[in-house]
């Protein structure tokens, strides 16, 4: 029992870490991987509090799609600029 | 004898480890580098943990993550080298 | 019992593999330098681990989660090779070059690009 503590306590302060480094970076690119980050630690959270179902859907969703959808929108919105 | 969890704090101490790389990366593609291994590590975490519990569902979500990490790593290279 | 001590060993090397991956992705000087030292991790770190896990399984009598195991270790592999690929040609169109550079074959090869 105290070991899944300890791990608890590592994934927690990973998740903290991470989501401080999205909202600091100045670059969007690196605001982008700090979110993806982000996501992959969360999934191990929920996996960690017994909730698989979550986890599966956090893995898809914040880990991959949301930072594609995100590169994918930098992307579009500089082409906008320069015209 | 080693118990498995111990394998599972070592994997995420050094997944913990890496951030510093992120935090202090020079340019973009150490940083996307960096967060590759993390996903890398996070599975590896998520293998031993579900062996640890003997639960056969819990090792879908690391095929998840095995199968899709690599996307977000393949469109950042895709991004930097303008073809998008 | 012998195959507890084979399966420790397994996991103590995956561990050493990943633990020196690491210490070489934050300590190496340069860009590339780093990124071959992070395919350290996605190949010997994982492939050991997965070897030990899946021996374990298969000593219990689980055979279902040792071919899940044994097919998330060659995903990642087949993965960290096409991603370390991308990113490296990325990462030499965007205009970074090592520190050292003596010769560029990719330049001399490909005059165009």
């Amino acid at each position: 029992m105290n070991s899944i503590v300890i791990l608890n306590t590592l994934v927690i302060i990973g998740i903290l870490i991470s989501a401080f480094l999205t909202v600091k970076f100045d670059n969007l690119l690196s605001s982008i991987i700090a979110l993806s980050i982000t996501g992959s630690f969360v999934a191990l959270e929920f996996m960690l509090l017994h909730a698989p179902d979550v986890a599966i859907a956090e893995a898809a969703v914040g880990a991959v799609l949301s930072p594609v959808i995100f590169i994918i929108t930098l992307k579009k919105v500089k082409e906008g600029k320069e015209e | 004898m080693i118990e498995f969890v111990y394998v599972g704090i070592f994997y995420a101490l050094l997944a913990l480890m890496l951030l510093y790389r992120v935090l202090k990366g020079p340019s973009v593609v150490d940083r996307a580098v960096a967060a590759d291994s993390i996903d890398i590590l996070t599975v590896v975490a998520l293998i031993v943990f579900s062996i640890f519990s003997n639960r056969s569902i819990y090792l879908d979500i690391a095929l998840v993550l095995a199968i899709l990490g690599f996307l977000g790593t393949v469109l950042i290279a895709r991004y930097l080298e303008g073809r998008l | 019992m012998i195959a507890r001590i084979i399966i420790d060993l397994f996991l103590l090397l995956g561990c050493f593999f990943a633990f020196a991956g690491v210490v070489g992705l934050i300590r190496m000087p340069d860009s590339f330098t780093r990124m071959q030292s992070s395919t350290n991790i996605a190949t010997l770190g994982v492939l050991w681990t997965v070897l030990g896990v899946a021996i374990y399984a298969f000593m219990n009598n689980n055979i279902a989660f040792g071919i899940k195991v044994i097919l998330i270790g060659v995903f990642v592999v087949i993965t960290s090779a096409i991603s370390g690929h991308a990113i490296l040609r990325g990462a030499y169109k965007h205009g970074i070059r090592p520190d050292n550079l003596v010769v560029d074959e990719y330049r001399r090869d490909n005059p165009d690009e």
